[in-house]
């Protein structure tokens, strides 16, 4: 490395109704936040399959976020329901194989908490920082 | 003392009986060493086998070739680990209830075959709680099973027809998965990436899998040339995820999506680590999954054919913490 400091790379996986429109919200209302994140768009967190989170660590990404409505609050009732059982059991296998716990959140932010998602995002990256780089595969990404 | 040409002979009986309402049974034929799943209608009734060394389960013979045999009623020999299965199918609608006759054995562990490689002719298999005898050696439990058998904790066959009896006590602490407890996360990663970067992607561990089901694999799509005719679940359904290449990067993926298919439906019968041509320890991986299931959701896979699936329905009271770093 020629003296470049260490960025992070984030991918947020966020639910349409809710997590997005607290990005956008923080967009509009000028909050500062660090830009190492790349937001995906889903209609609902019970839309993500745990092969995304997967695939985005494989790709490169040092650190994923997964947010959605807060359970209960769901636009399809069940959604982020069925998507808290599934990434919850995915968090402690990618632990098992050493992705720290920092580096995957499950985050449950509604559309007014714009100040909570740039927070969430200041803190991953500065923990992100600390840990380094998540070489998983020898840096042989496509 | 368990005897199990006598057990044999029960289950030539029991067969009998229940070819009066079925064609055709699927049961263990073979080398009494090495059985394997087949198909056994009135003629080749007699070259049923039952010994503990029938590992590979009867549940994928069926499944492979379900759609000539579930025209007609048909009757399968399980062991404890294979009625799981068998279970996990009912629960996803993959069999028809009212066509399969189970018949039962109780099953104390299935051993490898190597320990025996130099008999010739076996004229008697025994066991009891802590050996296996074969011809009159001797072998401990411990030492020939696998650690799916090892670590079972399933003994409750009560379907209408069941044969034999449990001698070994069986229990189940995880042990097995402490080294990766122990480990830091950096440790953790190259232990995984050295199993990775093994990996040949032959796919052998997803065909004997009982549960492994899908028509079309996720990295393994029918397809993959898209055309303006495709339609967009087609499209969905045949996504790229990884390239062909065996790199450690693509079969990490592979590896981890087979440990995350088998969320709840796992029913740790071992056969994907037996049948390993370069010996992957994928049960390491698919146990931290297994012990998540059972542990913190108290759900475990196959125990009653009319439950749901575990991924099909939640409670509001869904643990939501991860204790730091541990399994």
């Amino acid at each position: 490395m020629n003296g470049m400091k260490f960025e992070p790379k984030i991918v947020a996986f966020v639910c349409n109704w809710c997590s997005y429109a607290a990005a956008d919200l923080a967009g509009v209302s000028r909050i500062q936040y660090p830009t190492n994140v790349v937001n995906v768009k889903m209609m609902c967190s019970g839309r993500i399959d745990p092969l995304m989170v997967i695939d985005a660590f494989i790709r490169g990404a040092d650190g994923v976020l997964v947010s959605g409505c807060h359970p209960g609050d769901c636009h399809y009732i069940h959604g982020n329901y069925l998507a808290r059982r599934r990434l919850y059991v995915l968090k402690k296998l990618l632990v098992g194989i050493g992705i720290e716990t920092e580096r995957f959140r499950i985050e449950w932010i509604s559309a007014s908490e714009s100040q909570r998602y740039s927070k969430v995002i200041e803190d991953m990256v500065k923990d992100i920082k600390r840990l380094g780089p998540l070489e998983l595969s020898h840096g042989d990404e496509k | 003392m368990r005897d199990y040409a006598r057990e044999t002979e029960e289950l030539k009986r029991v067969c009998m009986d229940i070819l009066k309402d079925v064609d055709n049974i699927v049961a263990w034929i073979g080398d009494i060493l090495r059985p394997y799943p087949s198909l056994l209608s009135e003629d080749n009734l007699n070259e049923i086998v039952w010994s503990p060394f029938c590992a590979s389960s009867t549940v994928t013979y069926l499944k492979k070739h379900k759609n000539e045999l579930l025209k007609k009623n048909i009757g399968i020999v399980v062991k404890d680990c294979d009625l799981r299965a068998l279970n996990v199918m009912f629960q996803e609608n993959v069999f028809d209830r009212e066509k399969i006759v189970i018949i039962g054995m109780r099953c104390d562990g299935v051993a490898n075959h190597l320990f025996f490689e130099d008999v010739m002719y076996v004229h008697e298999i025994k066991s009891d709680d802590k050996f296996v005898y074969v011809n009159g050696k001797m072998v401990e439990w411990s030492e020939l099973l696998h650690t799916c058998c090892n670590t079972c904790t399933y003994s409750y066959i009560e379907t209408k027809y069941v044969i034999g009896e449990y001698m070994r006590k069986k229990n189940n602490d995880w042990m097995h998965l402490s080294k990766i407890n122990d480990m830091d996360y950096d440790n953790r990663r190259k232990y995984f990436i050295k199993i990775a970067e093994r990996c040949i992607r032959c796919y052998a561990c997803r065909e004997i899998c009982p549960v492994c089901t899908c028509l079309e694999c996720a990295v393994d799509p029918i397809e993959r040339k898209i055309s303006p005719k495709t339609t967009p679940h087609q499209k969905t359904s045949r996504a790229t995820w990884i390239f062909r290449e065996k790199s450690a990067s693509e079969n990490i993926f592979y590896l981890l999506m087979r440990a995350i298919h088998m969320s709840g439906r796992c029913v740790r019968c071992g056969c994907c680590e037996r049948v390993c041509p370069m010996a992957i320890p994928l049960m390491d991986i698919i146990d931290i999954v297994n012990k998540t299931v059972i542990e913190k959701y108290h759900y475990d896979a196959g125990r009653d054919p009319l439950e749901k699936p575990f991924l099909t329905f939640y409670s509001e009271k869904d643990p939501e913490d991860d204790m730091e770093g541990c399994i």
